[in-house]
């Protein structure tokens, strides 16, 4: 079974920003104790190299497309990779870049997925909008899904969870 | 049609959001701006009230590619506000952590970002498809400089144990001792590095800079005289960070939420090639003899030698990375005290201290419980500013022949030369409502 990842981003200074963030933090104490769990300001190139086939990754972020906030959407590498996206953060290269990097580099990355949360404000203070607070234990629960289907997949050999 | 409309709405390869703005009529130049329109960060007016213990961790939070140099400005200016020194120990180590800042951030830079524009390539992407394993020593000398942040800071982005006097903690010799192989690569495919950008052809620019860079006995990082030199060598001027705002002073362009910054009214470079430039006589022996070797000559004039300047630094910190780990049992404290206890008291504090992309003053008023009572931040890429649009204003007119696509790509390059940090420059003036 390959190893799973989990890696949620945001700025805890940016308001709803931080959703990926608490919501690894949440994590830490929720999923099974072989689920690395991270929690940082940025994607790093170092997220997607050295995978095996196996592995998988899932990214928790903040999403602004204009959808109503607290909606959690689902994104996986094919979405990602040539999509144009503007940096999910506030500096740095984003995720579409590193993503694009390790696929030309011939990185592990097909089993990228991607949890995101409509945000209703990125302003600078701290603490999130009520509606983002109130879609947590949602975006919580699609996470631990996404990982057992992982694991169960990993454990019975199907190696596909795109 | 004489009149001639070049606008790039969102440059690629920079960190942050900006768009570039030229407009020639009858062929002459009649405006250029640069402006940054990513959303104001009011990190100044959220840092008022804050606890000085708190201000490290919220300033590393304005950048993610240089945290560091966030935290250095602000300790150091905190710890001169309460007349502390920090122990030698911790002196080497916040030197070792701004080497892994310098490496991380200026590979990232020359491969990623500045590399594809002397190749014919159009983005870090192209270069991993057309030399990966170009790009892949590149990504590999980036995760160097990150495991140096890792080991000593907590983690690669936004470290987390500096503090004001020192550290949370210290690392242990041998957590640091095991950075020393991947480091003795790093300092070869610095070298490699080094020749492959000196070997780009680069188009000939000398806008006649002003530098500006700190300078002292060692290359400078923390420590150092704000110095300034209009031909590169001899220093004109210099003075001590309490010193900065009576000669830099910030202005807003109207048409940009960044602050630009001048001397005496006229634009100035800072960062790689400023300090580079200064700080000659305080270059290792293998980074002189790389230079040598590659056939460069200082001073750099020519903003397309950024890459060249970057690159050298690059070495210049692996090989200081490697001695302060080597030494680092030399100390003779062990693991030490990791800080020193602090008395606030009501004072102000300055630093200035060199981010990968130049000078990053920080002030601090305090009162007497050590809150923030006042802050001011001036990042490099607000000192870049004028003197990016200063360069487009000499370049342009030599290109006009170009179409407007090919010209908006010669402007880009030359920004890309400074590898501005977007999102660090944008603060506001604070706005004064004066009733009728």
């Amino acid at each position: 079974m390959g190893r799973v990842r989990v890696i949620g981003l945001g700025n805890m200074l940016a308001g709803d920003d931080a959703v990926g963030l608490i919501a690894a933090r949440q994590l830490r104490d929720l999923l099974p104790a072989d689920v690395e769990v991270q929690a940082r300001e940025v994607p790093d190139w170092d997220d997607l190299q050295g995978l095996s086939g196996d592995d998988v990754v899932i990214f928790i972020d903040a999403v602004d497309s204009g959808a109503m906030p607290g909606t959690i959407f689902e994104f996986n590498l094919g979405d990602v990779i040539g999509a144009g996206l503007r940096h999910c953060s506030s500096h740095g290269l984003g995720l579409e870049h590193w993503a694009s990097v390790a696929e030309a580099l011939g990185e592990h990355v097909s089993h990228l997925m991607i949890l995101g949360m409509e945000i209703a404000s990125a302003e600078l203070g701290d603490g999130v909008s009520e509606p983002v607070t109130a879609a947590l234990p949602e975006l919580l629960q699609r996470v631990e899904q996404a990982v057992a289907k992982a694991r169960d997949e990993g454990l019975n050999g199907k190696g596909s969870h795109a | 049609m004489t009149t001639r409309n070049i606008e790039v709405d969102l440059m690629a390869r920079v960190e942050g959001e900006g768009a570039l703005e030229v407009v020639v009529d009858k062929g002459e130049v009649k405006d250029v701006r640069l402006k940054i329109f990513e959303a104001p960060r009011f990190f100044e007016a959220f840092l008022k009230g804050r606890h000085y213990s708190e201000v490290p961790d919220i300033v590393a939070r304005i950048c993610g590619i240089c945290p560091v140099a966030y935290q250095m400005s602000s300790v150091h200016a905190i710890e001169s506000a309460f007349g502390m020194e920090v122990s030698e120990t911790v002196r080497k180590l916040r030197r070792l952590l701004y080497c892994g800042e310098w490496i991380e951030s200026h590979s990232l830079h020359v491969y990623m970002l500045h590399a594809p524009d002397f190749l014919g390539l159009d983005s870090g992407l192209e270069l991993a498809r057309s030399e990966p394993e170009i790009l892949r020593r590149g990504l590999r000398l980036k995760k160097v400089g990150d495991r140096i942040l890792t080991v000593l800071g907590g983690r690669a982005v936004h470290p987390v144990s500096v503090c004001i006097g020192g550290f949370t903690r210290l690392p242990q010799t041998n957590e640091l001792r095991s950075l020393l192989d991947e480091l003795h690569w790093a300092r070869e495919a610095a070298k490699e590095t080094l020749a492959w950008v000196a070997g780009f052809e680069m188009p000939d620019l000398s806008p006649g800079y002003t530098f500006a860079a700190l300078s002292g006995n060692v290359y400078p990082m923390n420590e150092g005289a704000i110095t300034v030199s209009r031909d590169g060598t001899a220093h004109d001027m210099s003075c001590a960070s309490d010193g900065f705002e009576g000669h830099f002073k910030e202005r807003q362009a109207p048409y940009s939420t960044a602050m630009q910054c001048l001397l005496d009214e006229k634009p100035y470079l800072v960062g790689p090639m400023a300090r580079l430039n200064l700080n000659a006589a305080s270059l290792r022996p293998v980074v002189r003899e790389a230079l040598a070797e590659a056939g460069v000559e200082l001073p750099l004039v020519n903003p397309y030698h950024a890459i060249i300047a970057r690159s050298a630094e690059v070495l210049q910190a692996v090989d200081e990375a490697i001695e302060l780990i080597e030494d680092y049992e030399g100390l003779g404290t062990g693991p030490g005290e990791p800080y020193r206890p602090v008395t606030p008291k009501e004072s102000v504090g300055t630093a200035v201290t060199e981010a990968p992309r130049g000078m990053l003053y920080h002030r601090y008023a305090l009162d007497a419980d050590g809150r923030v009572v006042e802050a001011n931040i001036v990042p490099p890429t607000s000192q870049n500013q004028a003197r990016m649009e200063a360069d487009l204003w000499q370049m342009i007119p030599s290109i006009l022949s170009l179409s407007d696509e090919a010209l908006a790509a010669a402007c880009e390059r030359v920004i890309r030369c400074y590898d501005p940090c977007i999102s660090c420059a944008t603060h506001f003036l604070r706005l004064k409502r004066v009733a009728a």
